[in-house]
């Protein structure tokens, strides 16, 4: 479906249903973590294809594993098929990490070795992936604490290298990179200068909090204003209609809070948008 | 290069607190025995100890928090119905169940 208008949005989380349901009026687009209904009764399912019918939802899958040398298994996949084919998602996303390794599951997202294998066998698990789901993923960047080895491409030319070749584009995710510019030391705005801002398919926004000298991305804080930035930013250096969502995985805070945090990202996105404008 | 030999290995010093321990303490030692190529040996044994070890302490973490309320879909049936509900006419059945 072409969006034709910037979106603003939340993750969509048990403890936010009641706030998200009476805020649709505020609120543009959900995403919802596919993990959580591999395993759902039909009447869970039910409820969230219901929900798709009142606002536009998206898929967000986090344990495919599919930045790996490794295939992703079958039936993996085959679930996830399942869950799309019920549910009827806008569209769906997935991380460019691997989660588990000679069987042992990591339970969180790895950065991969940034190298042309990485991205071949990447790509090689996203065609799979549309081949077995009858769609593409939009592939999300990652934030890490370690510099993964083996790694011969920067940051900036693995996700543009990765862009450029994903046929859905990529879920940009600017607290990430902003993660990861403070974790290894480099200008995020560089990077984005660099990366294809037509391939972005949608973008997260969230907030993290300082441990020591690196920052983590914990999704259990308010988004930082340098954020904001790096999205307007975004919104200055390309024409293309925005999808945002905020994350938040915990340490709730009130819903107009959250709503606020919303209504930042509209005006950050506003205020990329003039500077177009004004150029 | 890149391989699933590294990713087993990267995943194991990820998850394994005894395995990160010995890596710690004799990276090579550790290293010899995980059938890696030189090149990929090389570059494990230039890993930032210290980001190794937040990083690992991190996933740890994430595992531990990982949980998964049984009747966490109930409240979300409950709160669509509700809506619906709502804005449904009253001789009009609802929609969803």
């Amino acid at each position: 479906m072409a969006i034709c208008h910037d979106r603003f949005g939340l993750g969509w989380r048990h403890e936010l249903a009641a706030g998200i349901l009476t805020n649709l009026q505020r609120i543009d687009v959900v995403e919802v973590i596919a993990d959580d209904y591999f395993a759902a009764s039909r009447k869970r399912k039910a409820a969230l294809r219901s929900l798709a019918g009142e606002v536009p939802l998206l898929l967000h899958s986090i344990g495919l594993g599919m930045a790996s040398t490794v295939a992703v298994e079958e039936k993996r996949l085959a679930r996830m098929a399942r869950l799309i084919e019920h549910v009827r998602p806008e569209s769906w996303s997935e991380h460019l990490a691997f989660v588990r390794g000679g069987g042992i599951e990591i339970g969180h997202l790895a950065s991969p070795p940034r190298n042309a294998n990485v991205v071949e066998s990447t790509l090689a698990n996203v065609e799979r992936a549309t081949r077995i789901t009858g769609v593409a993923p939009a592939m999300e960047n990652v934030a890490s604490f370690i510099d993964p080895p083996c790694s011969s491409l920067t940051e900036a030319a693995f996700l543009a290298s990765m862009a450029r070749s994903l046929p859905a584009g990529m879920l940009l995710d600017l607290h990430n990179i902003y993660t990861n510019s403070i974790n290894f030391g480099y200008d995020p705005y560089v990077l984005l200068e660099t990366f294809p801002l037509d391939r972005v398919a949608s973008i997260h926004i969230a907030g993290g909090r300082w441990m020591g000298r690196r920052m983590l991305d914990d999704h259990l804080h308010d988004v930082p204003d340098p954020v904001y930035e790096l999205l307007a930013y975004v919104a200055s250096r390309t024409a293309r209609p925005l999808t945002v969502i905020l994350e938040r995985d915990g340490a709730y805070p009130r819903m107009e809070d959250l709503l606020a945090q919303i209504d930042m990202a509209r005006a950050a996105v506003a205020r990329g948008r003039a500077k177009v404008t004004a150029a | 290069m890149s391989t699933p030999r590294l990713e087993s290995f990267l995943a194991r010093l990820y998850t394994d607190e005894a395995f990160l321990r010995a890596f710690l303490s004799d990276p090579h030692a550790a290293t010899s025995q995980a059938a890696l190529t030189p090149e990929e040996s090389a570059e494990v044994l230039r890993i930032n100890t210290a980001d190794l070890e937040v990083t690992a302490r991190s996933f740890a973490r994430k595992r531990q928090s990982k949980h998964r309320p049984a009747d966490r879909g109930n409240l979300f049936t409950r709160l669509l119905r509700r809506l619906r509900l709502a804005a449904t006419p009253r001789d009009t059945p609802p929609a969803i169940p």
